[in-house]
């Protein structure tokens, strides 16, 4: 071969070029892919197992539209959600939680100490078109909304059919009835102010808050008692710290005539098919005012240090959001914060928990929180009046 | 690159690319196997002190269940008790400083008073099914032991009770039972993230925590699995705990190994081919070669020589091929050299008239390549050379009378003169693989102007070859003594042939020859060794042949 040519670029140097491309693209997809897990977000509460499993369960179908995320519930005591949730930010790392459930009372300090983030405006839109203005006006702290509305828990009076064929008119009626022996009147739980003040400044004048609220309120409650045979018992079963299970108990036995209490009794007093009706809070005596019952509203609150906090926003306005609030809260006889929960089925389809919904049409926000120096003075006005006798010996010792 | 070379190209990259991604896959699936071992084990070492951390959890639900039992047996040794709302009040008070949800008191069959937990949820249920629909904790009872043993709620739910007797004074015996309802919620705390547990009473169901865990995924992905005994109560009932590891755990730690494996073998595979490729394309340059210079001889292109370039086996192969395609070549001109020789005897030629045509014919054609007004590769000069030397080969077939005739021819001698060239086109053509010589030969008497012979042909239908070849002869019958004239000058030779330029000549190759003429008088050797000298070469003068540029 004489003639020496210069030979052309082969097809198959192009190909293998192609292929060597390809390869270089797959190695940079394959390298760019991330490593990451999903994060993992904790939802605080302080609720019962079953209302804990409840949540978990809605929670689970949610995940996926939250991403990549999953939610833990951790079920813990008030004292240790108080504790837990207002540690000030720089001790929030100690407590690990993302999202929250609170009373709306504590927004104010929770706000104060920076534990919280703000809803943000695009959010609050969507809640101001879902969620009812009271559970609105809970979360909102000086024209800012602090938390997403959860969950509403309003008191009514509970009574015995056999014992009062009619609605009691009053509350002094109730504790003047005739009961059989062994059965008291009238069950009480004395520790929130916010449901005991509205009974009993009524006839007083006194005003909600002021200064001598508590006082006022502690003798127009000892004014109610004097004259009743079980004045001690009726004391202890409204003051002790465990007073509110007792109460359920006797009601559930039908020692106790009437009881105040909110809708998460209905699951007990239906499974045990206690004879009940529910009635709003009657006036202290016949003729004194009706009283404004105080509606207290759980929300949730997003950490300011949750590492994934538009993650955690997301969870909490989904939570809020008119179906799922629905859900949730019928199955845990809990009220939801939906402005249009009147017209929901799953809420008339339950008539018990309807009526606490129309309980809820006239009632204003529980003012007080727990830091408050009013409830101080409460307590101290609940402990002064009557002592234990000296018949009843403490379990304390026995038990410990 | 053909066919053949294509196919080697990719079998062998192909080959490569094969052992590359069988080795990384096999070396990726050792690797990935052995990640695996690795998490499964720590899956299961992690489940294994989960587990001990979650029993430990239960033993103290269970031992705070016993020593709430026997708090409240203590104090209802000082504290008679009745069954009033004080008693009841009494009774929630300390439930109220336990964690057990119901405290009962009985006195025989009877229950005194009971306290329960309520509001978090506790069931009405937890009421204790008494002594008779329990005979074998009734029997414990009664022989003065304390009894935990389960009991199930109408919904499925199971309770955990312990209960003891208590002799008070002036009294029947009582009993005090403490209940403590299962909740799977209680381990949560002890599972890391994405561990899930069981607890397992006897043969029922178990209580399941996160709620809704399935483990039900097969084959290698599926969740490790612990069981513990936790304790055997006092009805035979075994409490147990079954540890679920993460249904993903493994794969999200198989899922970096699976990653990095499919990064090596891309590699692999992308370095394979481009080394593949780079190694087949070395491997098969030389046979592509020999592949071509094989196909050129075929063509009848004797003048191949391929370059040596490599020392192995394929090297050897190469300098076998050029020694085979010198020895075709060297037959092939040994048998030219002998129609020469013929030729010479017969036409009293000399060898240095052959010689002369020959390389004024080649310095003519180079001429005309440097005027740009030709081209011709290498086999075409060999070609224009052979045609050279034998472009009177078919003299031969004319009688030696006809041939050194000093007079006129008649019809007949003339007509068999005018037909050599197309014997002598045929005798070559015989020899193979020299057709276009041959046809160069046949034309080597056409003049320009169409007035030559055999076939009348002109101006460009005339092979170029030919026209040169037969400028050249004139050119040097006129400057060489001839038995029947004398050498003319240059001048008068130059002044003849552009005489003739447009009739016999083509112009171009006159002034072409020309040119070569004086460079040659001037002392400028014109052809060069590789496209002119073969008929010295074959002929003896010179011993090497003309070598072929590689």
């Amino acid at each position: 071969m004489g003639e020496q040519t210069s030979r052309p670029r082969s097809p198959n140097l192009r190909a293998s070029c192609g292929l060597n491309l390809v390869a270089l693209a797959a190695l940079s997809a394959l390298g760019c892919q991330g490593s990451e897990r999903a994060p993992t977000l904790s939802l605080l509460a302080a609720l019962p197992e079953r209302d804990v499993e409840v949540l978990q369960a809605e929670l689970e179908t949610l995940a996926p539209a939250l991403g990549p995320a999953s939610v833990r519930v951790q079920a813990v005591p008030v004292k240790v959600l108080e504790e837990s949730v207002g540690a000030l930010a720089s001790q929030g790392a100690s407590s690990r939680w993302d999202v929250a459930i609170v009373p709306s009372t504590w927004l104010g300090r929770l706000h104060q100490r920076q534990a919280i983030l703000e809803v943000p405006a695009y959010q609050l839109r969507r809640l101001q078109t879902s969620v009812s203005p009271l559970a609105l006006l809970a979360v909102t702290v000086e024209g800012t909304a602090l938390a997403y509305p959860f969950s509403v828990d309003v008191p009514a009076l509970f009574y015995n059919p056999r014992y009062f064929p009619q609605s009691p008119a009053s509350l002094a009626e109730i504790l003047a009835a005739h009961l059989p022996a062994g059965v008291l009147p009238l069950g009480l739980d004395l520790h929130d102010p916010n449901q005991v003040f509205p009974l009993f400044l009524a006839p007083t004048g006194a005003k909600f808050g002021a200064t001598k609220t508590a006082e006022d309120a502690a003798y127009a409650c000892m004014r109610l008692l004097g004259s009743g045979p079980d004045r001690l018992f009726l004391w202890r079963l409204w003051t002790e710290p465990f007073a509110g299970k007792a109460q359920a108990q006797f009601f559930a036995e039908g020692r106790l005539a009437a009881l105040v209490g909110g809708p998460q009794l209905l699951r007990l007093f239906e499974t045990l098919k206690v004879p009940y009706a529910i009635a709003s809070l009657p006036p202290s005596c016949s003729g004194c005012e009706p009283p404004r019952t105080q509606a207290r509203v759980a929300a949730l609150v997003v950490n300011s240090l949750c590492p994934y906090p538009d993650l955690a926003q997301r969870l909490a306005l989904a939570l809020a959001s008119p179906e799922r609030n629905l859900k949730i809260n019928v199955a845990t006889n809990t009220l939801p914060v939906v402005g249009s929960a009147e017209e929901s089925q799953i809420l008339a389809a339950n008539p018990s928990l309807f009526r606490f919904q129309r309980v809820l049409d006239t009632a204003t926000l529980a003012p007080l929180d727990e830091a408050s120096e009013v409830w101080e003075k409460w307590e101290r006005a609940i402990s002064a009046p009557l002592a234990p006798t000296a018949a009843e010996s403490s379990p304390r010792r026995a038990s410990s | 690159m053909n066919r053949f070379g294509s196919s080697l190209l990719h079998q062998l990259t192909f080959s490569h690319a094969l052992v590359a991604v069988v080795l990384s896959l096999g070396f990726g699936a050792i690797v990935v196997g052995v990640v695996w071992a690795r998490a499964r084990a720590l899956e299961q070492r992690v489940l294994e002190s989960t587990g001990s951390v979650a029993s430990g959890q239960l033993l103290q639900r269970l031992r705070r269940l016993e020593e709430t039992r026997d708090g409240l047996a203590r104090a209802l040794a000082a504290r008679p008790i009745s069954g009033t709302v004080a008693d009841t009040l009494w009774l929630h008070e300390v439930l109220s400083y336990t964690d057990v949800d119901r405290l009962e008191v009985f006195s025989g069959l009877s229950r005194l008073a009971e306290a329960y937990d309520l509001l978090p949820g506790g069931s009405p249920d937890l009421a204790t099914q008494w002594l008779p629909n329990n005979p074998q904790v009734a029997a414990l009872l009664q022989s003065g032991k304390a009894v935990n043993w389960l009991q199930w709620l109408p919904g499925g739910e199971p309770s955990l009770k312990s209960a003891r007797q208590v002799w008070a004074a002036g009294t029947a015996p009582l009993y005090v039972v403490a209940t403590l309802a299962l909740h799977p919620s209680w381990l949560a705390p002890s599972l890391p993230s994405g561990v899930g547990a069981s607890i397992l009473l006897g043969d029922r169901p178990g209580l399941s925590w996160p709620p809704h865990i399935s483990g039900k995924k097969p084959g290698v992905f599926a969740p490790t699995r612990l069981s513990r005994t936790v304790v055997r109560l006092d009805d035979d009932t075994v409490v147990s705990l079954e540890l679920l590891g993460s249904e993903s755990s493994v794969a999200d730690v198989l899922a970096p190994a699976v990653r990095a494996g499919a990064l090596v073998a891309i590699v692999s595979l992308a370095l394979a081919l481009m080394l593949g490729q780079t190694l087949a394309r070395r491997l098969l340059s030389p046979l592509q070669d020999l592949l071509e210079g094989t196909a050129a001889i075929a063509r009848g292109h004797l003048t191949v020589r391929l370059p040596v370039r490599r020392h192995d086996e394929l090297g050897f192969l190469t300098r076998e091929f050029n020694r085979m395609a010198d020895e075709i070549r060297a037959t092939y001109l040994g048998v030219i050299s002998t129609l020469a020789e013929v030729v010479e005897a017969k036409s009293h030629y000399t060898r240095e008239h052959i010689e002369r045509v020959e390389r004024l014919a080649m310095a003519t054609a180079q001429v005309l390549e440097e005027r740009g007004w030709a081209k011709w590769s290498s086999h075409q000069k060999f070609i224009l050379s052979v045609a050279a030397i034998l472009h009177d080969v078919g003299k031969i077939a004319i009688g030696n009378d006809i041939l050194n005739k000093p007079g006129p021819l008649s019809s007949s001698e003339r007509h068999e003169i005018l037909s050599h060239p197309d014997v002598g086109a045929n005798i070559v053509e015989r020899m193979g693989k020299l057709e276009r010589a041959a046809e160069i030969i046949r034309a080597c008497h056409e003049h320009f102007d169409g007035s030559g012979y055999p076939r009348g042909l002109k101006g460009e239908e005339i092979p170029l070859e030919a026209r040169i070849i037969l400028a050249v002869d004139a050119f040097d019958a006129m400057t060489q003594v001839r038995p029947y004239s004398k050498a003319r000058p240059l001048e008068e030779a130059f002044a003849e042939l552009r005489a003739e330029a447009g009739r016999q000549f083509d112009p171009v190759v006159v002034e072409a020859l020309i040119e070569a003429v004086e460079r040659e008088a001037h002392g400028q050797r014109l052809a060069s060794r590789d496209s002119s000298g073969y008929y010295r070469s074959i002929s003896g003068d010179s011993g090497d042949v003309p070598a072929v540029a590689s």
